[in-house]
């Protein structure tokens, strides 16, 4: 068999249908894989095997008898703790759910199955979903698959070091103030933050109904765009989704020519490690070499704009979480029970404020852009640091950490746009660097294109590590 | 909203939420949150009578019509 390692997922996909290697043999593969990297990385929190191999075996026989269906016929997956199954456990990463069977299966995953793929277990997470580092109390630490000793970024922290070590070729993530983005970056993979409202979140783990966005980590911006054209779109189930446009394949195939790149004058450019300015600095010479238009743009006080995302989000966290925290506030880790209380520092009123301003905040975003398409932008200051250097729990500098850590993220979830993060380049350290290129509202497609593009140009995202 | 938090009005916002809350808790709250109070305060936004959350849609569905 060739090594399933080096394909992407659309490439797996095709070689399953052309019967290159079966499902079996590559399920096999991975669980062994997953095996020897499983004590180094603990992406995985429940390694589904007897399942995923029976899976994969009704998957070849229909592949035999040409009854296979889906682009994803036979393609084993991951997914981050949080996307429900009827019957089988989900724990979100936090001990309040310990041994907890989920009532309903997501509409996200339903859609994966109903395109042929099957899951071989589920991935590691910040507790809720409420962390950006990638530590969890409950769980132990998630580690990053090019260096063990560094965080991968959270909440998607699993479905990144998962999808970098490849143990599987692409895993659902979430993003409600950078959980996709950020893991994606700090693990050196593609990851799409999509439009809010494009994806449905049904019988998925909420944390803040009007952040919380679904999409792909994976090798590539292609197996983002395979995936979105699976999981997006219209959901009765989740009525932000209604009106949503149905994703366009088409144009995630567009040439880069023309497009127009917008660099922000400030805030994004403050303070990056030079190993980031550079790695940004390159991105823009090849894009403007694929044909794009670059330019400057000033946009509105994205720090206005940050703190009025953590308003909302702290404020509908600490209510979703309000009947626990009331009898089983002792059952969360420290950091977390922290943030969640943080919410009880504003009134509804204040609330509102912040949550009222959110279209005008939107409209304010394009009239500064213009006729701007896309904006570039570092996804964080530096490369990952070290699990120790970021295990502060409940300690009272947390939420400054957490914040900086965040700094580059909130904005987007707030403006509910659309951002795809690819590999740019590394660290002299070695370490990955990611870059977030933001669209406009329902303009992923425009985002996949173009990471497409940049992905035919470049090598970064082929970059795999080696087992420590 | 004020741009200070002070430790009494988490502690009255968290009875009233019914969350049980130590003053030690309340105390790391209100220091926690102050930047973000700070900085939202400060910009002094101005927002129309008319503007509610779904106002937010109705701005995301003029790209669809772009």
């Amino acid at each position: 068999m060739n090594d399933p390692a080096e394909l992407t997922l659309t490439e797996v996909a095709v070689a399953l249908r052309r019967r290159t290697f079966s499902s079996t043999e590559l399920t096999r593969w991975m669980l062994e894989r997953v095996g020897r990297w499983q004590p180094m990385i603990n992406a995985f929190v429940r390694v589904e095997e007897d399942e995923a191999l029976a899976a994969a075996k009704r998957a070849d026989r229909a592949l035999a008898r040409g009854k296979a269906k889906g682009a994803l016929y036979g393609v084993p997956l991951a997914h981050k703790d949080m996307y429900y199954i009827k019957g089988k456990l989900s724990e979100c990463g936090s001990k309040v759910r310990k041994g907890w069977i989920a009532p309903a299966t997501s509409t996200v995953l339903t859609r994966l199955a109903a395109a042929g793929s099957f899951r071989i277990g589920a991935l590691h997470m910040s507790e809720f979903a409420y962390s950006p580092t990638g530590h969890n109390s409950y769980l132990g630490p998630a580690r990053n698959a090019w260096d063990p000793k560094c965080i991968t970024g959270g909440s998607s922290s699993g479905s990144a070091t998962a999808v970098a070590a490849r143990l599987v070729p692409a895993a659902l993530g979430s993003d409600t103030g950078g959980s996709i983005r950020l893991p994606a970056h700090f693990c050196g993979v593609t990851g799409l933050k999509p439009t809010y409202g494009r994806v449905s979140r049904a019988n998925a783990l909420p944390l803040s109904f009007t952040l919380d966005t679904v999409g792909p980590l994976a090798v590539s911006a292609e197996d983002a765009g395979l995936i979105m054209g699976i999981i997006a779109g219209p959901d009765p189930l989740d009525p932000t989704t209604l009106s949503a446009p149905v994703w366009n394949a088409k144009r995630t195939r567009a040439s880069p020519k023309g497009l127009r790149i917008g660099v922000p004058a400030l805030f994004y450019v403050d303070d990056l490690e030079s190993d980031i300015a550079s790695a940004l600095d390159a991105t823009i010479v090849m894009l403007r070499k694929l044909g794009a238009k670059v330019s400057k743009v000033e946009l509105p006080d994205q720090t206005v704009v940050s703190a009025a995302a953590l308003i909302v989000l702290a404020v509908e966290a600490t209510s979703a979480h309000a009947a626990w925290l009331r009898t089983r506030a002792a059952d969360y880790g420290p950091q977390v029970r922290n943030r969640l209380q943080n919410g009880l520092a504003y009134s509804a009123v204040e609330y509102l404020e912040a949550l009222r301003w959110r279209g005008p905040a939107l409209a304010a975003h394009l009239d500064a852009i213009g006729d701007v398409d896309v904006v570039i932008a570092p996804v964080s200051r530096s490369v990952a640091p070290t699990i120790v250097a970021t295990d502060l729990g409940g300690m009272p500098e947390a939420e400054a950490a957490i914040q900086a850590i965040t700094r580059f993220m909130r904005p987007t979830n707030f403006l509910g746009l659309p951002s795809l993060v690819v590999p740019a380049g590394q660290s002299r350290s070695g370490l990955p660097i990611g870059i977030q290129l933001i669209g406009r509202p329902f303009g992923d497609e425009t985002l996949i294109a173009l990471g497409r593009a940049f992905q035919a140009a470049t090598n970064h995202h082929r970059r795999i590590p080696a087992l420590p | 909203m004020p741009d200070d938090i002070s430790t009494d009005r988490v502690t009255a916002i968290a009875t009233a939420a019914r969350i049980p809350l130590t003053l030690i808790d309340a105390e790391r709250i209100a220091r926690s949150v102050a930047p973000t109070v700070a900085r939202f305060t400060t910009a002094k936004i101005d927002l129309a009578l008319e503007i509610e959350p779904a106002s937010f849609a109705a701005v995301q569905w003029r790209e669809i019509e772009r």
